[in-house]
This record gives structure tokens, sequence and C-alpha cells, in this order.
């Protein structure tokens, strides 16, 4: 059976790899001998190869290991906190106007007499919405989003977080 | 005993210094794993490498040996990298700048290794090929490229690339497979172009 140049190429990656039976190697061996380019293409793919060393390694920050042990230490002192930790920092601010938006929410939904059943998920995704823009905009960005994403705990559960998160990013 | 599996059982006893020990055997590793797969650099790249040490740290007195430790520890890394990137993703939708390099395969990091002593030239041309090799891997698809890095730069066999990534000794085989083709084009010396036309239509029998 003939052998096409594509063929070769397709499989110049295994018997690199030693993984062809020995009836295959036989054929593309006799194939590469008559073949300059498909030798030019095997010599591709091992440079190719070899080149990406070209790629060097990041070297570390200096100080990576003392910010290793103080990070670790700042999450063991979250951990010995617990999940209601974010009241005593400056999260209790976000916290106390997001219990008065939602108040007035309800009391609004409350007096205009709204239909109650489809507002009920609708309302409580909207507060959600507004919780996450104004951890957003009160706390330091990194951990407001790692409260908005669960990985903070919060009186809040992960799955509300991500509804708002999405429905805040809905175009 | 393997040296990291001494230290683990060191750790377990109670002794932070085995882990810290465990860590300088592994930081720039883990550290380069998340720079060439994700592209990240500087602080985002430190702090996602600061990440990784904390959960192992959290999850080794529950590690048992019969893993190795650089296998459990590159799945964590990979697993973290994923994690993250779609959380930048997510959090780009949002925002405007980023603080950080995060998928920027071109820039060279602030902290890449200064190349060594050479005339300018070799300087550049060293510069460009770095460049273009980094390119090359970033663009492959996100499966090939974590086969290519763990096997091309972290010396993992097919077998420890399977730990990895939980994928089969095929699958695994196939996608360097579909890699090394990918960047024999992009990269090898013989343009594709010239290669097509001295082809012969059937060449050889």
């Amino acid at each position: 059976m003939a052998t096409t140049c594509a063929q070769v190429e397709e499989l110049l990656p295994a018997y690199e790899d030693g993984d062809l039976s020995v009836e295959e190697t036989r054929r593309l061996e006799r194939h590469l001998q008559a073949c300059p380019p498909c030798r030019q293409g095997l010599a591709d793919l091992r440079s190719s190869w070899e080149r990406l060393g070209a790629w060097k390694d990041l070297e570390p920050a200096p100080a990576w290991r003392q910010d290793f042990w103080r990070n670790l230490g700042r999450d063991e002192e979250r951990r010995r906190l617990g999940p209601w930790r974010f009241l005593r920092s400056r999260h209790w601010a976000s916290a106390a106007m997001a219990a008065v938006l939602a108040l007035g929410f309800f009391t609004g939904t409350w007096w205009q007499g709204a239909p109650v059943q489809p507002t009920g998920m609708a309302a409580s995704v909207l507060i959600s919405r507004d919780l996450a823009e104004i951890a957003l905009a009160s706390a330091e960005p990194q951990e407001a989003e790692s409260f908005l994403l669960g990985e903070v705990e919060g009186p809040f559960s992960p799955e509300i977080l991500d509804e708002a998160l999405s429905s805040v990013q809905a175009p | 005993m393997d040296e990291d599996l001494e230290l683990i059982e060191r750790f377990k006893t109670g002794d932070k210094t085995a882990f810290d020990e465990l860590m300088q055997r592994h930081y720039r590793s883990v550290l380069n794993l998340i720079y060439r797969f994700t592209g990240a650099t500087g602080q985002p790249a430190e702090d996602l490498a600061q990440d990784v040490f904390l959960r192992v740290y959290r999850a080794l007195p529950r590690f048992e040996a019969r893993a190795r430790f650089f296998t459990y520890l590159y799945k964590v890394t990979m697993n973290l990298c994923l994690k993250e990137r779609a959380r930048w993703a997510r959090h780009r939708s949002r925002t405007v700048s980023l603080d950080g390099n995060w998928e920027d395969p071109v820039s060279p990091g602030p902290r890449a290794i200064p190349d060594p002593a050479g005339s300018a030239q070799d300087r550049f041309e060293r510069r460009e090929v770095a460049g273009e090799v980094r390119e090359a891997v970033m663009e492959l698809p996100e499966e090939q490229r974590a086969a290519v890095i763990l096997h091309r730069f972290h010396h993992l066999s097919y077998e420890e690339i399977t730990e990895v990534l939980g994928i089969s000794l095929p699958a695994v085989k196939s996608r360097l497979h579909r890699a090394k083709l990918a960047l024999q084009r992009r990269l090898g010396e013989g343009t594709r172009e010239s290669l097509e036309e001295a082809r012969q239509p059937e060449a050889a029998g």
C-alpha cells in the first residue's frame, strides 16, 4: 500500500515515540528514504521540540518563603474568627446597607401589591445583586471578590452570590 | 523512601520546617507550571503558587503515600489554574483593568531570567526565539498545552502525565502527538509552504 506524505506526517510523532508496529515502521522508513521533504518534516519535528527550551523559567520572588508563612498566618487567623468574621471587618457597612435596601425593596413590593410568586425570585436576585455591587464598591476588590465567590464564608450562600454575580454580568 | 515522602512524614508529626523544605524543593516548578500554562507572571503567578502551597499545607496531613507527591502537587496546581482562570474571566467581564499580566503570552515576564551575556544581536535573537516559542505553546489548545508543558518543561513521563491530568495513556499520547505536529508547523525550520511545494502528491511508495 502506498504511503502518502500526509499519512507519514501524521505518523511521525508516534514513530518518534516508537509506537508504530513493525510493519508501519518499515513502510514509513522506506518513505522517508525516498522523500527529502518528509525527512525535513522529521527534522523539524525534533528541532521544534528542542526549540521550546528557549522559553526560560520565571525566577520566584525573592521573599516567596516569607510571603508563604505570612499568608498562612493570615489564613489561620481567618479560620479562627469563623464565618461571621466579616461582620467584624469593614464588611459590616456593606451588610447594613444591604439590609436597608432589602427592607426597602420588600416594603416597596408589598406596598404596590405586586404579585408575590414571580417576584420572590426576582427580589432575591435583585437584592443579591445589590449586595454584590455594594460589597464590590465598599470593600477591597480582592476581598469582595473572594466574598462574592463564596471563598470567604459570609451569611449568604454561595449559590445566591453566584446567582447575583451572573445576574450582574448578564449583558 | 523518597525524600518528599520523608519530609511529608516529618510534617505529619508536626515539624513545620519539613514543609518549608518541601516547598523549597518544588516552589519554582509550581510557579513555572502556572506561568507557562496560564501566561500569568509577577504577582498573579506568585499568588497562585502561594495558594497551591496553602492548599497542600492543609491537605497534606491526609496525603497517602500511594501517590507520588509531585504528581499530586501538579494536579492541585493545574486544578487551581483552571479555577483561577475562570474566576479571572468572570472578573474581567466586570472590570476594565487588571493589576497584573494574565494570559499575556507575548510580553516577557517582569522576572523572566535575564539573558546571559552575549552580543546585543545574540540577545535580541534569543529573545525573539523565546517569544516565538511562548506564542506557539500558548496558542495550543489548553489540553494539549498542559501535556506539552508537563512533558517538555517538567520532564514528566507519559504515565506521570496520566496521573496529573487524570486522562488515559492513549489520550496523553494523542494530545502530545497533535501538539508536536502543531509546533512543528509553527516552529520548524522548513516552512510549511516550502514543504508543500517540495512534496509531490505521491512522493514515494
